[in-house]
């Protein structure tokens, strides 16, 4: 079984390659990506006994092949003899990306200016940016892998990009119908409720640390922000979707780009956890610093 | 249904930035001199198999025998993954080894290792392509 699936992964791999390679003889773009998720969200979608999807599993960002730790990753080669290993990383985003910008706006220019400059600094300003921070909600977007129990939903993120999580993080989300918490500090997960819509799993998330960015482009907020994140199972693709409203900063509600990840198979699992340090900031250059407000 | 699945996969990815990416760090190429790259021959003297960054300091010599001390990210030990590379791979204090890299524009001792080569002649590299800008090789 997993040598199918890795001579599988591989297959897809090379084909997912041809879309870096300078070299390629035919320029194709690639449809491995759509036609995975295409596949998978046509099979039946399982459903708990109390009629909820069943979130339960490791899930993977489509046209990420799976690695032979059955993962998925960026595509990564071993070369026949064993000898060279190669891992690939376009900047450009081999698995797609939105066709046009995604900003949020927020409710005076001078905000807006500021998130183009933090963006434009965002080595140096960005909290996660080459630091052991966490990225929090809605920025690591959807979990690695979810456990899913009658009154709670669990969310486990890995360290699998550079901009998700650190490290190993989780988030406990009830779905019992009990509120938010008001004891409890605010931090970059925040505090988080869910509830059941048909096959969506909707959570509210409040009480978000101030210090983060909301998305990578230098998206900073209030104490007012407020996200709800929307999970919801077709086949074996989990969308994930998320609404940032922040009355005090922003014009109107920003919405992220759904993104849908794959059930992964039943010999995948986490990569390891490895500890996080702190050491690049002192080292970054200093030509890409942009002068605060 | 499917014409709605299809639409999902049109817009899908783009841009929730985190998760798709490896592609948000490399602003990488800003840091370095993407434009000379240089080869290190040295040794080992520590690896660290952290996030986000993997190092290995390194020690060269000059003509003049005069010692340098490389400090050289790559990849985190994630991204390794993809490319079925565990630490074993990756050498330890002791080991000689040569690796291509991109100097850091500002800090001279600080570098980017892109192709990572070891006495047994395994080999560990990170092909990138930020924006349009590879990250090149020296000349041979």
């Amino acid at each position: 079984m997993r040598s199918q699936a890795f001579t599988h992964s591989m297959t897809l791999a090379v084909a997912a390659l041809s879309l870096l390679s300078t070299h390629a003889a035919t320029q194709q773009k690639s449809t491995a990506p759509a036609d995975m998720v295409k596949a998978a969200a046509a099979k039946p979608t399982p459903h708990t006994p109390n009629g909820h999807p069943d979130l339960n599993g490791i899930w993977l960002l489509p046209g990420i092949v799976s690695n032979a730790f059955g993962y998925g990753g960026p595509p990564g080669e071993v070369s026949k003899d064993g000898k060279e290993h190669t891992v690939y990383f376009d900047g450009r985003g081999f698995v797609g990306q939105s066709p046009t910008p995604n900003f949020p706006s927020y409710n005076k220019p001078e905000l807006d200016a500021k998130r183009k400059q933090l963006d434009a600094s965002a080595n140096h300003s960005d909290p996660a940016r080459y630091s052991c921070q966490e990225t929090g909600v809605p920025r690591s977007g959807a979990p690695d892998k979810i456990v899913q129990t009658p009154t709670e939903v669990v969310f486990l993120y890995q360290q699998t990009f550079e901009s998700s999580p650190p490290g190993s993080i989780f988030r406990v989300i009830p779905t019992d119908g009990r509120p938010h918490r008001t004891d409890v500090d605010p931090s970059a997960l925040g505090d988080s409720v869910g509830h059941w819509e048909g096959d969506t799993l909707v959570v509210d998330v409040t009480r978000i640390d101030e210090s983060t960015w909301f998305c990578m482009k230098g998206c900073f907020h209030s104490d007012a922000i407020h996200v709800i994140e929307r999970l919801t199972r077709k086949g074996d693709t989990l969308t994930y979707q998320a609404t940032v409203e922040d009355t005090k900063l922003l014009a109107n509600p920003w919405n992220t780009y759904p993104v849908t990840r794959i059930l992964a198979g039943p010999d995948a699992s986490l990569p390891p956890d490895v500890p996080c340090i702190d050491s690049d900031k002192p080292y970054l250059d200093d030509s890409s610093r942009v002068a605060p407000l | 249904m499917r014409q709605k699945i299809l639409s999902f996969v049109l817009f899908a990815l783009g841009l929730l930035l985190p998760t798709l990416s490896a592609l948000a760090h490399h602003s990488v190429l800003a840091e370095y001199d993407s434009k000379h790259p240089v080869t290190l021959n040295g040794v080992i003297t520590r690896v660290l198999w952290i996030n986000p960054h993997t190092f290995w300091y390194v020690d060269t010599r000059d003509a003049n025998g005069n010692v340098k001390h490389w400090q050289v990210e790559g990849p985190s030990p994630a991204e390794w993954h993809n490319a079925k590379v565990t630490r074993d791979l990756a050498g330890k204090p002791g080991d000689n080894i040569t690796i291509e890299v991109i100097v850091g524009k500002t800090v001279p001792d600080r570098a980017l290792g892109h192709k990572f080569t070891f006495p047994d002649g395994h080999v560990i590299q990170l092909k990138m392509n930020e924006n349009g800008e590879t990250v090149a090789s020296p000349a041979r």
